[in-house]
């Protein structure tokens, strides 16, 4: 018989994450959670009753420890599908933020996401074959006023995805990236953004429905995908319109309410 | 009066010391700082020109690098600043060395936020100053191999134009300079990975005409600036065409040979 195919997922506990491990256990994967939560174990837990072994591991991916102990327990295992899902966001004026709150961000959703780019692309490109999905967002096609490290952030994921992926074509190894606009999780509550006109939007995308585009992009192969008409709308408009007119917009989103004069 | 003061990281050679020298010319001190001995030479030249040239030699990719750029400074007001150091990183990704790529991260993206957070709260605290940040043309076009480069400035380009925007009330500017590839030694320092790409044999921009834009435009409060209009042609066509395509441009002038 062979044997099942292997996934691992970052930021797994909740939101896309989450929903990204339920896909893969669809799909008949055993799956590796990870999250930085004890939540992550209750989330394994939800996903054990479908005849896959389901591995969770608590990590703050944002530090070379958690990398390495994440990278300890799949090591020795071939990986078919890794997603790079973990990510922080941070609402807010730049200079209200504190420089710890800016340097988590960067850590994990830079620094982290990196580390664990680069092992699993060695690593995969060793096996011959393997199918990286990087959660990046549509985000990081528009400059984000009142979120601009998040923002820049996913700036970063998003270029890096559309470098690697070039670099590896002839490897067996493909590189998509999941590009959500904004999402029905706990995000906006974890970036202090309740307050805010999108934070409050109740038109949000459902998870399941953006981790599933994410998933079967991922499994053909695709470079990236937009899930949703109005965030494609949005990706082709960010090619037109100046910068500046996008982050103009940006505040109009996501500046809190109460302060300045958006 | 006291003077006003321009302060350059980056600053022993290519764009950044030719910044600090259109600050000398334009009147302001300098605080120049590189993570190598060449600054002290770059000062000589910069002394010639008539201005105070403060060195300090600091590598500002460590947070104990960054602590004693900021002690050396004290609360002295700024009144330019120019976010440039920055280093690259040739070769394919999964090639790379962990630890060359960390340092990439840490001086590109982390500690360049560092400094702007710090210089922009010391200067809308007082109401006025400009900043200018070095970032690339290959932040908007996706790059293999120099895949991390290209996304540390795709990441300094966001961040600057949502600042701009953030600020847009304050008497504070931050501006994007942008340029492609330039006849710098970015290209020929040994840990940037990237002698045997074929960029490097190209010819390129000249590092003092970017200089001269990038300075033109942060005194004029601009949002960015691409010098050279044949990479505004690039810029805009990079807008439009898909990243799949960009991305393979970018391997025909940047794969190792």
């Amino acid at each position: 018989m062979r044997k099942r195919d292997l996934a691992v997922v970052t930021g797994a506990s909740s939101g896309i994450g989450f929903e990204l491990a339920r896909c893969a256990a669809q799909d008949g994967c055993d799956v590796v959670l990870v999250a930085d939560e004890h939540e992550i174990r209750t989330a394994a837990a939800a996903l054990e009753d479908g005849g896959s072994d389901v591995t969770a591991i608590e990590a703050d991916l944002g530090t070379e420890h958690g990398v390495a102990i994440l990278w300890q327990e799949i090591a020795d295992r071939h990986v078919d599908y890794f997603a790079a899902n973990a990510g922080r966001g941070l609402g807010g004026a730049f200079l209200d933020q504190d420089w710890e709150e800016i340097e988590a961000v960067i850590h994990t959703n830079v620094t982290g996401s990196t580390a664990l780019l680069h092992r699993a692309t060695k690593k995969m490109r060793d096996q011959g074959e393997g199918r990286i999905l990087i959660t990046g967002a549509i985000a990081g096609e528009v400059p984000g006023a009142f979120r601009a490290v998040y923002n820049a952030t996913t700036a970063y994921l998003d270029t890096l995805s559309w470098g690697i992926r070039e670099e590896l074509k002839d490897d067996g190894v493909t590189v998509t990236c999941l590009m959500p606009g904004p999402t029905d999780t706990e995000f906006f509550d974890r970036a202090q953004m309740d307050d805010t006109p999108v934070g409050q939007d109740h038109g949000k995308a459902d998870p399941a429905k953006v981790a599933r585009a994410g998933w079967d992009a991922m499994k053909r192969g695709s470079s990236g995908v937009t899930p949703g008409f109005m965030n494609k709308l949005q990706r082709q408009l960010t090619g037109v319109i100046p910068d500046t007119v996008l982050a103009r917009v940006h505040r109009n989103l996501a500046e809190p309410r109460g302060a300045g004069n958006g | 009066m006291a003077e006003r003061l321009a302060i350059v990281t980056g600053a022993s050679s290519g764009i950044g010391y030719e910044l600090a020298r259109r600050a000398v010319e334009d009147g302001y001190a300098l605080f120049i700082c590189a993570d190598e001995p060449d600054i002290e030479r770059a000062a000589k030249k910069l002394r010639r020109l008539g201005g105070t040239v403060e060195t300090m030699q600091a590598d500002l990719s460590s947070r104990h690098g960054v602590d004693a750029f900021w002690r050396a400074i004290e609360d002295r007001d700024i009144d330019l600043f120019f976010a440039n150091a920055g280093r690259a990183l040739g070769d394919a990704f999964a090639d790379q060395d962990w630890s060359d790529i960390k340092q990439l991260i840490d001086l590109n993206v982390l500690q360049t936020t560092s400094v702007v957070h710090k210089v922009g709260l010391r200067m809308c605290a007082r109401g006025t100053g400009r900043i200018l940040v070095t970032g690339s043309i290959g932040g908007f076009v996706p790059g293999p191999f120099d895949a991390v480069y290209d996304a540390t400035k795709a990441y300094l380009d966001s961040l600057c134009y949502a600042l701009q925007e953030e600020w847009r009330d304050s008497a504070v500017t931050i501006t994007c300079l942008m340029p492609g590839p330039a006849e710098t030694p970015i290209f020929t320092r040994e840990e940037n990975d990237l002698e045997e790409a074929p960029i490097t044999s190209r010819e390129k921009q000249d590092p003092a005409e970017i200089a001269r834009a990038g300075y033109d435009a942060m005194m004029a409060g601009d949002p960015g600036i691409v010098p050279g209009l044949p990479v505004k042609v690039i810029a805009m066509l990079s807008r439009i065409a898909p990243e799949s395509l960009k991305a393979r441009i970018h391997r025909s002038g940047a794969e190792p040979q």
